[in-house]
């Protein structure tokens, strides 16, 4: 009976430290938020993606008064919504005028979410998140 | 040859893992359940958390990733090759010491389940409500509702059994549990007493009844530590509770029920219960009275939850495959509905309702009328059914070991991850690592395991037809006559779990879990 009391007392302490240290995935999530100037949007072509076909995804980043904003470093990842899924992952190639291009070639059929990276020459950091359904490819 | 007991006889050889060095030593141990739930105590604390406050990504969080992929991919796997070891360490049990405190201090003791809840069929009904919210809001992709149902969870086995007496929440509610049994009927240990003239010379039961320690007067428990001197003046207050699921051992047959808890092995004064090794399959032939349970032929609930284990196990593959997705977007589109989940549920209804209805029901005609002419419907789905366990289960195996074989290695990353955003780890996170073989392995171990299944199966009813009783007496032929339609039965599934296997997967999840908090979308 003592050894129990013992055990659960030092399991939930533990717990306790865990959860604190886990306080730190709260402050990393934070930190990963995007400035609000900066305007994210994405366009992928084929606008219908399907897998064993590689996509083109043209990235444009604007500031708040809609002039592009150029020297960017651009990555793109790719998720699927089910756990277990490894993502796929790019770097974007400047296209100029605030444009940025990667490929993807998606793995499976179904639902993904593209998230878009951007880190601006000044430091500021730019994330979106776009939904997207990949079909079969034949 | 099966005893009345469904237990081998003559089986002097057979493995006890209770016997070994190290193994058997640490099960032994009084504390053992608790050195295996602390861990994964601490686990589901994380998984909690991640859930709630993490990245709301599936594949990148420690809910989904733990829940879905590497929870359900080991369970099985361990219920193949051990037994209910999931059981022996749940999580969800340790707060109901806590509640057992409640219970002591403020409840005056816990309260008798009523009789009409001393059954399954509240566990059925959870368990298909489970299968389809599962689907209906894709908690695969959610970890913010996987935490919530693992929350969810917690607090209902808390609440139920400190309210409850004994293990309420485990035999009559926990539909991880339910499944855990029901694959747990093939699982090639079982727990169960060595030497049955022990229990019968026996007077004190503490299998059942729990004993302190001690009362056998100076003796050693079967751990060799841990015993006090008996004192009268100074009563010991330690006990080591007996079977709170009503196995009384010397009557217990199989692992329905069974929890592999090891409170009968620890409360045994003559060491007399091991976890002995057996046939899979094997105690699905007999039909024994069975201590807690009774006879599975006269347990309508059971052969209830059976048959919707089964069912469910080619449903739950059946909804994630290209054509279903397909089919269900343009009837909806044609029928002008909003989304498919109207059809969603219809598919439920008929997969797991009116389907299995029809086929367990026709096929028991069928036997019914090539056996006994005098026996009912209802009795021969009651005897047959219990074939299609290792048809069910090895669907379920199929399956799980599809997600878990995919993307096993999945886990590295999410919790390089965690603890990179803790501050723990610096190095780079290997999100490239996933799939635990190469992808054209997939398929035939998927169809090994629906192969093994489908035999396990056809042997069950082979086996049963032989039972006494099951055909006519002394008319062998008739009692394999009786087994034809279940052959059929398990053959026509067999060929429809192969063809769900082939079908390319679409790996979808409600879109609208994008734009929940955190996902940045």
């Amino acid at each position: 009976m003592k050894f129990q009391r013992h055990a659960l007392t030092g399991l939930a302490l533990m717990l306790l430290l865990l959860f604190l240290a886990g306080c730190g995935r709260i402050q990393a999530a934070r930190a990963n938020q995007s400035s609000a100037d900066i305007a994210v949007d994405l366009q992928i072509i084929p606008e219908a993606p399907a897998t064993q076909q590689a996509s083109t995804l043209q990235i444009s980043l604007r500031d708040r008064n809609g002039g592009p904003i150029d020297g960017a470093t651009v990555t793109v990842e790719g998720d699927m919504t089910h756990a277990g899924m490894t993502p796929v992952l790019a770097t974007a190639r400047p296209a100029g005028g605030g444009r940025y291009t990667a490929a993807l070639t998606w793995t499976m059929a179904g639902d993904w979410q593209i998230t878009v990276k951007a880190t601006l020459a000044d430091g500021r950091t730019a994330q979106r998140a776009f939904p997207l359904r990949v079909g079969e490819g034949h | 040859m099966i005893t009345e007991r469904g237990q081998p006889a003559g089986k002097a050889g057979a493995v006890d893992i209770l016997r070994w060095p190290l193994a058997g030593r640490f099960l032994r141990w009084r504390h053992a359940r608790l050195a295996l739930q602390a861990p994964l105590f601490l686990l589901a604390g994380l998984m909690l958390f991640d859930g709630f406050f993490g990245p709301q990504l599936a594949p990148k969080n420690l809910a989904t990733v733990g829940a879905w992929l590497q929870y359900r991919g080991l369970v099985v796997l361990a219920l193949l090759i051990a037994g209910n070891l999931f059981c022996m360490a749940c999580p969800f049990m340790l707060p109901r010491r806590l509640g057992r405190l409640i219970r002591r201090r403020f409840l005056a003791g816990g309260h008798p389940v009523p009789r009409a809840l001393r059954n399954k069929w509240l566990a059925v009904a959870l368990t298909a409500v489970f299968f389809y919210v599962y689907e209906r809001y894709s908690l695969w992709a959610s970890p913010w509702l996987t935490a919530w149902v693992a929350a969810g969870y917690f607090l209902a086995a808390f609440l139920v059994d400190t309210w409850f007496e004994g293990a309420a929440f485990c035999k009559y509610v926990c539909p991880l549990g339910q499944f855990n049994f029901f694959g747990s009927l093939v699982s090639p240990l079982e727990i169960r007493v060595r030497a049955p003239s022990v229990c019968a010379a026996c007077a004190t039961k503490d299998c059942i009844r729990g004993r302190r320690v001690g009362e056998h007067g100076p003796q050693a428990s079967p751990a060799g530590h841990e015993v006090r001197p008996y004192d009268e003046t100074r009563p010991e207050k330690v006990t080591i509770p007996g079977c709170e699921l009503w196995l009384f051992q010397p009557a217990k047959a199989g692992n329905m029920d069974c929890t592999f808890c090891l409170d009968c092995v620890h409360a045994c004064p003559h060491d007399n219960i091991g976890l002995i090794g057996r046939l899979p399959t094997a105690e699905l032939w007999g039909d024994p009275f069975r201590s807690g349970i009774g006879r599975f032929s006269r347990r309508a609930d059971l052969a209830a939850l059976v048959v919707l284990l089964t069912f469910a196990s080619f449903i739950n593959a059946f909804n994630m495959i290209r054509p279903v997705y397909t089919l269900r977007d343009r009837l909806a589109a044609a029928l002008g509905l909003p989304s498919p989940a109207p059809l969603l549920l219809l598919t439920f209804v008929l997969g797991l309702i009116v389907l299995p209805a029809l086929l367990v029901a026709l096929a028991g005609w069928a036997s019914a009328r090539l056996a006994q002419p005098h026996e009912t419907i209802a009795a021969a789905v009651q005897r047959y059914v219990y074939a299609l366990v290792p048809l069910g289960f090895g669907m379920w195996v199929a399956h799980y070991s599809f997600h878990f074989l995919t993307g096993g290695l999945t886990i590295v990353p999410v919790v390089q991850s965690f603890l990179a955003d803790v501050g723990l780890y610096g190095g780079p996170v290997q999100w490239g690592l996933g799939p635990v073989v190469p992808g054209a392995w997939l398929f035939p171990i998927e169809a090994v395991f629906l192969y093994l299944g489908a035999t396990g199966a056809l042997i069950v009813a082979f086996q049963i037809s032989q039972r006494p009783g099951a055909g006519a007496p002394g008319n062998q032929g008739r009692g394999i006559a009786a087994a034809l339609p279940w052959f059929v039965l398990i053959l026509l599934l067999l060929a429809a779990g192969l063809w769900i296997l082939v079908q390319p997967m679409d790996m979808r999840g409600t879109m609208q879990m994008i734009g929940l908090p955190g996902t940045g979308g």
